[in-house]
């Protein structure tokens, strides 16, 4: 399985509902492409670090994706990215190598209920944290 | 002949090594702001102290936070 982030920076004088509705576009877009979402983030509108096409801000959005074995088309979905007037940038990275190499989890969706962990749990379950223990 | 003078320097260290962040993200502005300073040039190994193996990811994930807006390519 290999993992990528996308970033995707969007016109900010679009109203919130046109934005809801490119999300909703661009997620259809990355699936199409054979990838599955697993999170997404939207960020909202942000300052950007530099003018792109003379605006001073953007709106970010960030996936997830994961796909079987490399088997998908995200090219296909970047070239639609790219063609996208309402889109200033996006960004697609493979994360899967790096983060297995830093022994850190692959993205999860989040589970729905936060407060899972309950507290009134007993203490001397015989420390039931299995594995990923941290080492000296 | 003049005396020879004796610096005391302060040995840099790599702050990936220090820390242990393995994974530099591109996402992570906060890091990645400490290692560019005011003309938002990527701050050079030999004044950071970053090693090899970590100075290759940082600037990686420099360039990409650049290209995202997320941070400057230089100041104006």
């Amino acid at each position: 399985m290999r993992t990528y982030e996308l970033m995707v920076v969007l016109d900010p004088r679009m109203s919130e509902d046109d934005a809801t509705q490119m999300t909703g576009d661009i997620r259809t877009l990355v699936e199409n492409s054979g990838a599955e979402v697993i999170k997404m983030e939207v960020w909202g509108r942000r300052k950007l670090a530099y003018e792109i096409e003379k605006l001073k801000e953007g709106r970010y959005l960030l996936f997830y994706l994961s796909t079987e074995n490399g088997d998908h088309r995200l090219a296909e979905a970047e070239h639609r990215l790219q063609q996208n007037d309402q889109v200033l940038r996006y960004l697609v990275v493979r994360t899967d190598e790096e983060l297995r190499r830093a022994g850190l989890p692959l993205p999860s969706p989040d589970e729905e209920p936060e407060e899972e962990a309950a507290p009134d749990e007993d203490a001397e379950a015989g420390g039931a944290e299995p594995g990923k223990g941290e080492e000296e | 002949m003049a005396r020879k003078k004796t610096f005391f320097r302060r040995r840099k260290v790599c702050k990936f090594c220090v820390d242990k962040i393995e994974f530099v993200d591109y996402k992570d502005t906060k890091l990645l702001q400490q290692f560019i300073p005011e003309r938002a040039k990527i701050l050079p190994r030999r004044i950071s102290g970053t090693c090899a193996r970590h100075q290759r990811p940082l600037q990686r994930a420099i360039k990409r936070a650049r290209h995202v807006a997320l941070i400057p390519f230089t100041t104006d």
